[in-house]
């Protein structure tokens, strides 16, 4: 990995076209995740290789290269979505108005996912998650950013990453729930 | 101590904690079985999340291609194209018209005996003038030519530096000097200039020589090419190799080993050619004395054929008189052609005429073929109140079609970040609208402002040229926008993208065209390509303060 960003560095098209093979699935993924639809991921996931290959010069090899590249499309979605202009609303600190019945982590059907059908139900349930819940667990858990890096990115503090992400798993773990009572 | 919380603990198992702050919960943790189940718990459903949320599904890995404007080999294909293009036109500049009247001969009709005189006349005036300048003049305009060349080449070459493609830059750099120097070496072809220049009955000129001046004669032998520039051209002597000769009269009789290629106003032709004729003028006589081995190919007014050519005779011209010898095809396209008694035609003669009576074939001429003519229909005379019946509007718009797709090509290899756009992506449409409205208004207006305040005359006088070209480029905007909207992938491999600006180009090129609403058109793809424009400069510049790296984990 380190040697073919290291010749994509030194201008080797080659080299980026295969990073763009290797990572497009998981970048469009991540974008899909956080915009919501195909064709808006799959501008977001041009132009995020756009940007990383503008930005490569930068790259500081002491990180790992996935991250670094599924930072860039956090950011750039964020971007995105902001620019919707619908996200600053959603995140302001006071927003949470709505109440969840606490649900606790023990026995979660979240914990146990064998089936890819599971995975596909638990994909679904995040996908219909509210952006404000949705963003900051897909950033933690698809892009692993850090928690200071989700709160820079979303404008928000610290903590109330911490609190968001709490409230996301509760909510998927009754959206699962209830889905599990159902089947 | 009670027992953690969930928000506690998810940030312990997320690794997202501090040192102090870790040790108490693991201090907790070792004697609290219910927090150790929980935060099991939390790191199960911590892993399984991450992979249900990392993992491809099946429908989604099916391969993006990559994206046309990604400087990667898909795009590479469309350099070498490029490049490939370019060395293309070179070589048949190189070879010089020989293929390509060759082409032109017969085949298309676009001999308009008018556009070609006017054409060649200006072509004979020029090549006057650049003889009265004498060879400063042509070593001026050599010497732009190879300045812009190597202008280019060595923009070529920094463009493929900040790519960091070495190899290609030093090879791109020793062309450009290669070029640079090209001139001295040019140098080492001998010429000679002046009122009257001659090359004597018993002189003898080794290598290729240029001549340059009033009066000149090639009296003796050049074993190598002759480029003649002068008022009056006589060519008495031997040439072995081209005989590129052009002024207000020449005249040969010599003897050429490979080809003539004369402009001239007036010229009478004689001698034997190895090669092709290529004579273009007001009055072009192929004398009797005329032996061509190959093609003749000839445009003028007047053209009148007593000599013999081997092969094919193609006229373009008013009124052409053929008393020679053909050895195969006689091709004419004009107003009037005449063969006279005594002509011999090997194969078939062919005319395109202005009337039927202007086609004039004796009999006593020998003609082994057939004897066809048509009579040439004139363009629709151009109205202006019927702008679309007319030739020139649709030839008109086929130009600006060709133009823009030029320039849209240049784009996306020069700049693909510029044609970025598509309307579903970035900011709805009413305000890019909105936005380059306020462009297209406001932009004259602070022009003008600068240009009153006289020291900003500079500023306005750029600002005006960098508006001239956004009005241009905003309708390339709008069609490759509607092209893509058009064409489905069209941004991810060249072929369809290249489709797409071609319908999009031709879609808004007609709109704009159409009467009536045609203003009301233009104005609304002004106003959104200027927004679109806009909107990929903002991006670009925000791209360009994209942060080193974003924040690393702490």
């Amino acid at each position: 990995m380190t040697a073919l960003v290291q010749s994509a560095q030194a201008g080797d098209r080659e080299a980026f076209g295969e990073i763009y093979r290797q990572f497009s699935g998981r970048v469009f993924g991540l974008c899909k995740k956080l915009l919501g639809t195909a064709a808006a991921a799959e501008d977001a996931t041009g132009e995020v290789f756009v940007r990383t290959q503008q930005a490569l010069d930068r790259y500081d090899p002491a990180r790992p290269f996935d991250r670094w590249l599924l930072s860039i499309a956090g950011h750039h979605c964020l971007n995105l979505l902001r620019r919707r202009s619908l996200e600053r609303r959603l995140f302001a600190e006071n927003a949470d108005a709505e109440s969840l019945a606490p649900t606790t982590a023990t026995d979660s059907p979240l914990g146990v996912l064998s089936s890819s059908e599971q995975r596909q139900q638990v994909r679904d349930a995040v996908s219909a998650l509210p952006n404000k819940l949705r963003l900051p667990l897909v950033l933690r858990y698809d892009a692993e950013l850090s928690y200071d890096e989700i709160a820079a990115a979303l404008g928000i503090s610290r903590d109330h990453v911490a609190t968001l992400l709490v409230r996301a798993k509760q909510a998927l773990r009754h959206t699962l729930a209830g889905s599990a009572e159902v089947t | 101590m009670s027992c953690l919380d969930e928000i506690t603990l998810t940030g312990y198992a997320d690794g997202e904690m501090a040192d102090d702050d870790r040790a108490a919960v693991e201090h907790h943790l070792r004697g609290c079985t219910s927090c150790r189940d929980l935060l099991a718990a939390l790191q199960r459903e911590n892993s399984s999340l991450a992979q249900a949320l990392q993992e491809s599904p099946v429908a989604e890995v099916v391969r993006l291609p990559l994206p046309a404007r990604l400087a990667v080999p898909a795009r590479s294909d469309v350099r070498e194209f490029g490049w490939g293009l370019a060395a293309a036109a070179a070589l048949a500049l190189a070879v010089g018209g020989n293929a390509l009247e060759r082409a032109i001969s017969g085949r298309i009709d676009l001999a308009q005996s008018v556009a070609t005189t006017v054409v060649l006349r200006s072509l004979i005036d020029g090549g006057f003038a650049v003889a009265q300048g004498g060879t400063a003049m042509l070593s001026s305009v050599q010497f732009a030519v190879i300045a812009i060349v190597v202008g280019l080449l060595f923009v070529a070459a920094l463009r493929r530096v900040w790519q960091r493609r070495l190899l290609g830059s030093s090879l791109l750099v020793a062309l450009a000097g290669a070029l640079l120097l090209l001139p001295t070496a040019a140098q080492a072809i001998e010429e000679r200039d002046g009122d009257v220049v001659t090359i004597a009955a018993d002189e003898v000129v080794a290598g290729p020589i240029v001549l340059t001046g009033g009066e000149i004669t090639v009296a003796g032998t050049v074993d190598s090419d002759v480029i003649a520039i002068g008022r009056r051209v006589v060519v008495s002597g031997t040439v072995r190799g081209n005989l590129f000769a052009a002024g207000k009269t020449v005249d040969v009789t010599g003897m050429v080993g490979g080809s003539q290629h004369i402009a001239a106003q007036s010229m009478s032709l004689g001698g034997e050619v190895a090669g092709n004729v290529y004579a273009a003028g007001q009055e072009v006589a192929l004398r009797q004395g005329l032996r061509a081995n190959r093609d003749a190919v000839t445009a003028g007014e007047t053209i009148t054929v007593d000599g013999s050519v081997g092969n094919d005779l193609t006229v373009f011209g008013n009124t052409a008189t053929v008393t020679g010898q053909i050895g195969r095809d006689l091709d004419f396209h004009g107003d009037a052609l005449r063969v006279n008694p005594g002509a011999r035609v090997g194969r078939n003669v062919m005319a395109e005429v202005a009337a039927g009576d202007k086609f004039r074939v004796d009999d006593k001429a020998a003609v082994a073929g057939t004897r066809d003519f048509k009579v040439r229909i004139d363009d629709v005379e151009h109205d202006d109140d019927r702008p679309f019946v007319t030739l020139g509007f649709y030839s008109g718009l086929l130009l600006r079609l060709i133009a823009a797709l030029v320039v849209a090509l240049l784009l996306f290899v020069l700049a693909p970040a510029l044609i970025a756009a598509r309307p579903a992506s970035g900011q709805p449409v009413l305000k890019q609208l909105g936005v380059g409205f306020l462009f297209l208004v406001a932009t004259p207006v602070a022009a003008i402002i600068l240009a009153i305040t006289v020291i900003g005359l500079p500023l306005a006088l750029a600002s005006g040229v960098a508006y001239a070209i956004a009005l241009y480029l905003a309708g390339i905007e709008v069609a490759l926008a509607i092209g893509q909207l058009l064409v489905r992938d069209a941004r991810r491999s060249f072929g369809p993208w290249a489709l797409a600006a071609l319908l999009g180009l031709l879609i808004v090129l007609i709109a704009r065209a159409l009467p009536i609403v045609g203003g009301v058109v233009t104005l609304l793809v002004l106003c959104w390509g200027l927004g679109l424009l806009y909107g990929q400069l903002s991006a670009l510049y925000r791209a360009a303060r994209l942060p080193a790296q974003p924040p690393s984990p702490a």
